[in-house]
């Protein structure tokens, strides 16, 4: 019943298979256009994201973060708001928790909740300054984010490689922290990076649910994104609303800092991130907007991005790059859930119009 | 007095893509139409003139190429965006992606490898003509939005869809050419990125381009002859960035460059913050229209 | 001039025009005729079909019956270029201007002057031959005496100037017909007057003039024949000259029965519940207006209408009681209190908690969210009330049982709280917002027009309710343009008219046409006008 968007009797879940369904028919058009077997390259997929242990805690491993820029959009876009900027926060979020790692309490359990706090903040900030614009001073969300994000990226890395540089390596990180105190991974998941960190996630989802579920906030935040007459009469501050929805979403694409630096690499490599704040957007989209369908989606994505490795290795022409087309396509797929039934009848009865002349 | 003249000609170079670009973003946004697929339409054009040019050894094919491909892919952006109605944003970010993904896809079936086109010759670059089209461009941009007849449909297009309705013109229409448009030149944008500004087409070659060229149109307030010099003023800071990079590689100043790389996105949000967007954006800009 | 209904052929003539939008008849039987040369006044209440009849003409809008006359031919319009076409033209009440464009741009939209000798182009790529349409329009203002600038933007021109620019547009294109849909709605007096003669002279000139509004004093000033609208028909159609105001107003007005009757009315005494005292309600830039006061006492058990035409402070009156947030007025006598408490610096919050229940005027824009459920619905507006509120978190458990019993005591049908609230019928989402309203028994309702677009079912259990809580102590302001609703109900009456109290009346001794000619301002306004 927390569902904003949808428009008709259809369940919520019918339009992302469809999109999912859609999607694979299309790009295995594509494998079988350019020549090779779409039975085999979809094995392939299949087999590299699931095929040992191993394989599935690396697409857990991958699922991670796109689940917390998932449900980052997925704040901003239940009040109607599309907060572009998430791959600029969490690049904030981990900046700010490889610093705190570095500098923070040498007691292996405080460090980590310093380290997270820091994540938490970082996000939680770079997305403010978004939401500030945003709320009060009118900017086009999606115009600010965009130069927020390479704002961030440039910041981070030239305070990252100019002060914090990892004097010991070529490559542009800083200073890695202790190993000690990272996440030791489970051994069910054979050597993949895959710990306690992990959990933080289902707790992030479980703690959007709530949110939007019974808290007074979340209600209000969903009004103002529904009617902002309405809520406005209702005793709603549609901007602070707004303000809201785009910085809390900033905790969650912060929390993408604290599973790469604590659970990973242990340091802030400048360019780490694939993406994964636009991956974001079409797993907000393919999980309705619900947390649980994000979590869904975002291990759907994460096995995607996995299984797509070995696609460079295992076939002659299709590389792991299939993985942004198939993610594009399912974006694209989404993009129109909204209207979609209707202004598919629609143009549908402009045809019957135009062709058989009817009128309906 | 050469160094400077030698900059400035860099600068110009630099800033021929964005020129195109940014004039493609122009139409669409003044026909009421956020365009954020520009780097995607960018990347597929580079991809296209390379590879024609490459299979040709004609530069000129390879650009028209590029322009069809552009448009091409700006035609499944308005399908999704005015026929279906989808939100421009996350369609525009889409298309981006789908680009980002397609053309090593793409290159891979050419060429067999994923980074990269292969070197094209001297006589397969352009020298300057891109230049000299894209101040033509310019130029005819201007006029044309400002003393044409359809310049003024558009411009109704973007400010009030309704008026233009009631006086028979649709709106509709105004709009699809538009983002057509803004796929030809946006494809042409990256056509000089691949043919004259490098010598190939490398992954994720126009790294930004097509955002700041929405950049520029911002701060040149969504005409024409401001936008170009500010994408000037934008290349030329990248000309100047990449003469310093080689005289300060290793002094003590070297911290600058990231600084003045991110300078014309501060400069945009600066001007963001200071509430132009809401006053001088199109009205209509990103509201779909019932057909 | 009025010789009405002898020339042969008349400009424009509808014959049986009928459109119905679902179940609900617009217009049931519109037959009207214009004369050439002539101003034609269009009279009716909200709602009476005036403006579907008008679209219908100007081919907005297709009719499901009946036959259009323009000139002694008839003509099918399916879309506002046939019309145009045909010669009619129409100014909408909202005008249809860009504001980022000059005024010359927004005149040649649609018929874009070119050069003769560049017809060899495609006409898209034309230039505009800007001086030649400079040129028409330079005579076209002459010979009307429209002044407008031409090169100035839109946004930085008065409502009056803008008018002239939409009737120079119209004139621009050669439009023989013109609808005007309440011209006047937005200019001061003065600019009313001025207008009014180049409308007479436009007609001089030979162009026909329909004018749609409800206001009886300028019809009677500026019109040669009126058509009143009423229930979706023709009711009358008349000469100017024959008739006054009063006529005109029981006419508009006409008697609908309400078998829900305030039988009790009385008169209460005491200190009041909600009193405003010297609010200067209009807002206005310009100091040399004069600020006209408004002033009104409440009492519990009392409810208390407020008749008047939309538009002359009423909305004013709504945000002051539901956002007051407002100091009031330095250097004036103004106050604003509740239950003996100054409420000006209170926000829509407190006032809520304070006990005062609010019903919007425009249920889709301000009431509901249309795709949540009644339940969510039923809480917007009251998400701070103590007993739905544990911390931060929301109480559904208790929402739930309070929407249940909410739809149970307004019989809402069906009885599906978890229902998006958009597939309620329009009188069950209006029961839905006036429950929500009067849950926790609020001391004060604000009720905004609280039976617009609701079937007679619904009207009357809506005013059954009222009624009973009034009569349990309930203070109600009931806001509303259907007369019947306020002389059915209202214990004491004020009418609004210019952002003041025109007149006062107590609910027993007053009538329709009372109430009618206070609020179309017939008397004073002409006292004022030649005084």
């Amino acid at each position: 019943m927390a569902e904003p968007q949808s428009s008709s009797a259809i369940p919520v879940w019918v339009q992302p298979l469809m999109a999912a369904f859609l999607g694979l028919l299309i790009s295995a058009g594509l494998v079988w256009i350019i020549g090779e077997n779409p039975a085999s390259v979809f094995g392939v997929f299949f087999r590299g994201a699931f095929g040992t242990t191993y394989d599935l805690g690396l697409s857990l491993f991958y699922a991670l973060p796109l689940a917390c820029t998932g449900l980052a959009v997925c704040m901003g876009l239940r009040a109607r708001l599309f907060n572009i900027g998430v791959e600029g926060q969490l690049t904030v979020g981990t900046f700010f928790a490889a610093l705190a790692g570095l500098y923070g309490p040498s007691q292996p359990h405080l460090n980590r909740i310093f380290g997270l706090l820091a994540a938490l903040l970082g996000g939680f900030l770079w997305a403010a300054l978004l939401a500030w614009l945003r709320a009060y001073r009118k900017a086009h969300e999606v115009v600010s984010g965009i130069m927020l994000n390479f704002v961030a990226f440039g910041l981070t890395s030239w305070l990252a490689l100019n002060f914090f540089k990892n004097p010991s390596t070529q490559n542009p990180e800083t200073v890695a922290l202790d190993a000690s105190l990272r996440f030791k991974s489970w051994t069910f998941f054979d050597q993949a990076p895959i710990g306690f960190h992990a959990l933080t996630v289902p707790v992030a989802a479980l703690l959007v649910w709530i949110f939007f579920r019974w808290s007074r906030m979340g209600f209000s935040l969903e009004a103002a994104g529904a009617k902002a007459e309405a809520a406005e009469q209702g005793g709603i501050s549609v901007a602070s609303m707004q303000f809201w929805s785009l910085s809390l979403g900033g905790l969650f694409a912060g929390l993408v800092g604290f599973i790469e630096v604590y659970g990973n690499t242990g340091r802030f490599v400048v360019g780490f991130s694939p993406g994964y704040g636009f991956v974001g957007i079409a797993v907000a989209l393919l999980g309705r907007l619900q947390p649980l369908g994000i979590l869904l989606s975002a291990c759907l994505f994460g096995a995607i991005l996995k299984g797509s490795l070995d696609l460079d290795f295992e076939t002659e022409k299709i590389t792991r790059d299939f993985a942004l087309i198939l993610q594009a396509l399912l974006i694209l797929l989404m993009s129109c859930s909204l209207p979609m039934p209707s202004a598919l009848s629609s143009l549908w009865q402009r045809i019957r119009r135009n062709v058989f002349g009817t009128r309906v | 007095m050469e160094l400077v003249f030698d900059t400035l000609l860099a600068g110009i170079r630099m800033a021929t893509p964005l020129w195109f670009a940014a004039m493609g973003g122009i139409l669409c946004e003044r026909s009421g139409v956020i365009n954020l697929g520009l780097e995607g339409l960018m990347l597929i054009g580079a991809f296209t003139a390379a590879t024609l040019a490459y299979f040709t050894a004609s530069p000129f094919i390879g650009f028209a190429a590029a322009g069809l491909a552009g448009a091409a892919l700006a035609a499944v952006f308005g399908f999704l965006t005015l026929t279906l109605r989808g939100d421009q944003s996350v369609v525009g970010m889409g298309i981006n992606l789908l680009s980002v993904g397609v053309t090593p896809f793409l290159t891979k079936i050419f060429f067999q490898v994923t980074s990269s086109t292969p070197s094209l010759s001297v006589e397969q670059k352009f020298i300057m003509a891109p230049t000299l089209i894209a101040v033509g461009l310019i130029a005819s941009t201007a006029l044309w939005l400002r003393f044409t007849v359809s310049g003024l449909w558009v411009r109704f297009a973007g400010e009030h869809p309704e008026a233009l309705t009631s006086a028979g013109i649709r709106v509709l229409r105004t709009r699809w050419i538009c983002v057509l448009l803004s796929g030809v030149l946006a494809g042409w944008g990256g056509a000089t990125l691949s043919t004259m500004l490098a010598s190939q087409f490398s992954r994720q070659m126009t790294a930004g381009g097509g955002f700041m060229a929405i950049a520029a149109m911002i701060l040149g307030r969504w005409s024409p002859l401001p936008t170009a010099l500010i994408c000037l003023f934008f290349g030329l800071t990248d000309a100047v960035q990449i003469r310093l990079q080689g005289s300060l590689s290793g002094s003590d100043t070297a911290w600058m460059l990231q600084l003045i790389q991110i300078s014309p996105y501060v400069l945009t949000l600066l001007v963001l913050a200071g509430g132009l967007r809401a006053s001088r954006a199109p009205k209509a800009l990103g509201k779909s229209i019932e057909i | 001039m009025t010789n009405f209904s002898t020339e042969a052929t008349p400009a424009v003539r509808m014959l049986g025009i009928r459109k119905a939008y679902g179940s609900c008849i617009s217009n049931a039987d519109v037959n009207l005729e214009v004369s050439r040369g002539t101003i034609h006044g269009i009279l009716g209440e909200n709602g009476a079909g005036k403006s579907t009849a008008m679209k219908i003409l100007y081919g907005m809008v297709a009719a499901d019956a009946g036959e259009i006359w323009i000139d002694g031919k008839k003509c099918h319009m399916r879309s506002p270029l046939e019309a145009k076409a045909l010669g009619i033209g129409m100014v909408h009440q909202h005008f249809m201007l860009s504001e980022a464009h000059s005024v010359l741009e927004n005149i040649i939209l649609g018929m874009e002057p070119l050069y003769p000798s560049l017809g060899w182009l495609p006409e898209a790529l034309q230039p505009l031959a800007m001086r030649t349409a400079r040129e028409k329009l330079e005579r076209l203002m002459n010979e009307h005496g429209l002044e407008v600038p031409l090169d100035a933007s839109v946004d930085s021109l008065s409502v009056g100037t803008l008018q002239r620019v939409e009737i120079l547009k119209l004139l621009y294109q050669e439009t023989r017909i013109l609808i005007l849909d309440e011209p006047t709605a937005v200019l001061t007096p003065q600019e009313v007057d001025r207008f009014f003669i180049q409308l007479k002279h436009l007609a001089a000139t030979g162009k026909t003039i329909l004018i749609v509004t409800h206001k009886l004093r300028e019809l009677l000033a500026v019109t040669d024949s009126i058509s009143i609208f009423r229930a979706g028909s023709v009711i009358a159609s008349v000469a100017t000259s024959s008739i006054d105001a009063d006529a005109l107003a029981a006419l508009m007005i006409g008697k609908k029965l309400d078998p829900v009757q305030n039988n009790s009315k009385q008169l209460r005494e005491g200190k009041p519940l909600l009193s405003i005292q010297n609010w200067p309600l209009k807002k206005t830039r310009n100091p040399s207006f004069q600020h006209e006061t408004f002033s009104l006492e409440l009492h519990a058990g009392e409810i208390l209408g407020i008749a008047g035409i939309e538009g002359n402070g009423q909305q004013e009156l709504v945000e002051l009681l539901r956002h007051p947030k407002q100091a009031p007025p330095a250097g004036t006598a103004a106050r604003l209190e509740l239950l003996g408490r100054d409420v000006t610096s209170w926000s829509a919050i407190q006032m809520t908690a304070a006990g005062v229940g609010y019903i919007p005027a425009d249920r889709h824009k301000e009431a509901i969210l249309l795709d949540q459920s009644a339940t969510r619905n039923f809480v917007l507006g009251y998400q701070d009330h103590p007993s739905f509120r544990f911390g931060p978190f929301l109480r559904w458990g208790a929402i739930h049982q309070a929407t249940v019993n909410g739809m149970k005591l307004f019989e809402v049908s069906p009885l599906q709280p978890d229902l998006p609230i958009k597939r309620f019928s329009g009188g069950n989402q209006q029961k839905i917002v006036v429950a929500r309203a009067l849950q926790h028994q609020p001391r004060l309702l604000i009720a905004v027009h609280p039976t617009r677009g609701v079937d007679v079912g619904a009207i009357q259990l809506i005013h059954k309710k009222l009624l009973e809580l009034r009569s349990q102590g309930l203070a109600i302001l009931l806001i509303s343009s259907e007369l019947d609703e306020i002389l059915a109900l209202a214990d004491r009456i004020l009418v609004m008219e210019n952002y003041r109290v025109a007149a006062r009346f107590t609910g027993n001794a007053c009538n329709e046409t009372a109430l009618g000619l206070a609020m179309s301002g017939a008397d004073s306004k002409k006292e004022k006008q030649h005084g």
